[in-house]
């Protein structure tokens, strides 16, 4: 009989703190399709014309490249109301998202024709995280920014004034100015380029 | 003790709960959106007629024998419902971009909108 009172204790606390989903879709669906109307040697004009403008785009040594981005991040929050008579007011919650993600890449040659093309669709592990609040709350526990990274963000320019060392003087092989490649949203620090940048927080 | 009447819960249940909704706008003003369909023109619109148009783009990009206008409105809309027992939100962000692709000239080349528009 104990035993039953406990676990319909957790129950009633899990129950009376409440779950939350947060869904974020980024960018809109892409058209995966167009990979069988346009081939290899397509003039560039004919992409735009069936995607529009890309989600990013940058200048190659030998042509330009254009990446389409579509992402779509679900976080889900447990709650837990703590025992005892202050913990009735504070309300623990564990976070965890996932991120579905698509992309479609186009390398374009230096007058413009099309030398390769791909899609990529799939789903990551987007982060946990933990709090404690008072009573509820909705907003994200889990740190998402790099999917939610603005294609403005490099309109921000002046920040970059006040940014550690490391990224600052690596500032002129910047992936987000246009000029010096493009890596996709998802891209951790260790990769390439960035890696110059790890131990700047 | 005194019996709590379930329509009191239900009207309880009712006040408590409540929803939410937001939205923002960001980059610049999305004015190709109002220019008439003929004011661009492939080999004959040069740069000067864009950026009286349609103001500073977004991003300039410098290619190797091109220069690029690329102009970027995002538009974050979000809605939520808060039950105390289960709350959602729910956020969409959607881009309405144009890009204008010039020669060394300065002579429009190619040029294209979203196929979503963000209504102004």
């Amino acid at each position: 009989m104990k035993h039953k009172l406990s676990w319909c204790s957790i129950a009633l606390c899990v129950l009376l703190a409440g779950c939350a989903r947060l869904e974020r879709d980024i960018g809109g669906p892409l058209d995966e399709a167009v990979l069988e109307r346009v081939g290899v040697g397509a003039y560039y004009a004919e992409i735009l014309e069936e995607l529009g403008p890309p989600t990013k785009m940058s200048a190659l040594p030998d042509g330009m490249v254009f990446i389409y981005e579509n992402a779509r991040i679900t976080e889900r929050q447990y709650g837990l109301i703590l025992p005892g008579e202050v913990g009735k007011w504070i309300k623990a919650v564990y976070a965890s998202a996932d991120a579905d993600i698509e992309t479609l890449v186009f390398v374009f040659d230096a007058q413009g024709r099309l030398s390769s093309a791909d899609t990529e669709i799939w789903n990551t592990d987007a982060g946990a995280g933990m709090s404690l609040t008072l009573l509820f709350s909705t907003g994200s526990f889990t740190d998402t920014e790099q999917y939610e990274s603005s294609p403005a963000r490099s309109l921000d320019w002046g920040k970059a004034l006040t940014m550690p060392p490391l990224v600052s003087l690596n500032g002129r092989q910047s992936l987000e100015t246009g000029l010096n490649g493009i890596q996709l949203t998802t891209s951790p620090e260790a990769v390439g380029q960035h890696a110059l940048e790890l131990g700047a927080e | 003790m005194r019996e709590i009447k379930p329509a009191v819960v239900l009207l309880s249940a009712v006040l408590l709960s409540s929803c939410t909704s937001y939205g923002s706008v960001d980059g610049v003003d999305n004015l190709w959106r109002e220019v008439p369909v003929d004011a661009f023109e492939k080999g004959v619109t040069t740069q000067s007629q864009v950026l009286d148009e349609l103001g500073p783009p977004s991003q300039l990009i410098n290619l190797q024998n091109q220069t690029v206008f690329y102009y970027l409105t995002e538009n974050t809309t979000g809605k939520g419902k808060i039950f105390i027992f289960w709350n959602s939100v729910d956020a969409e962000t959607r881009y309405d971009r144009a890009i204008f692709f010039f020669d060394t000239e300065g002579v429009l080349q190619e040029y294209a909108f979203s196929k979503e528009e963000i209504s102004r």
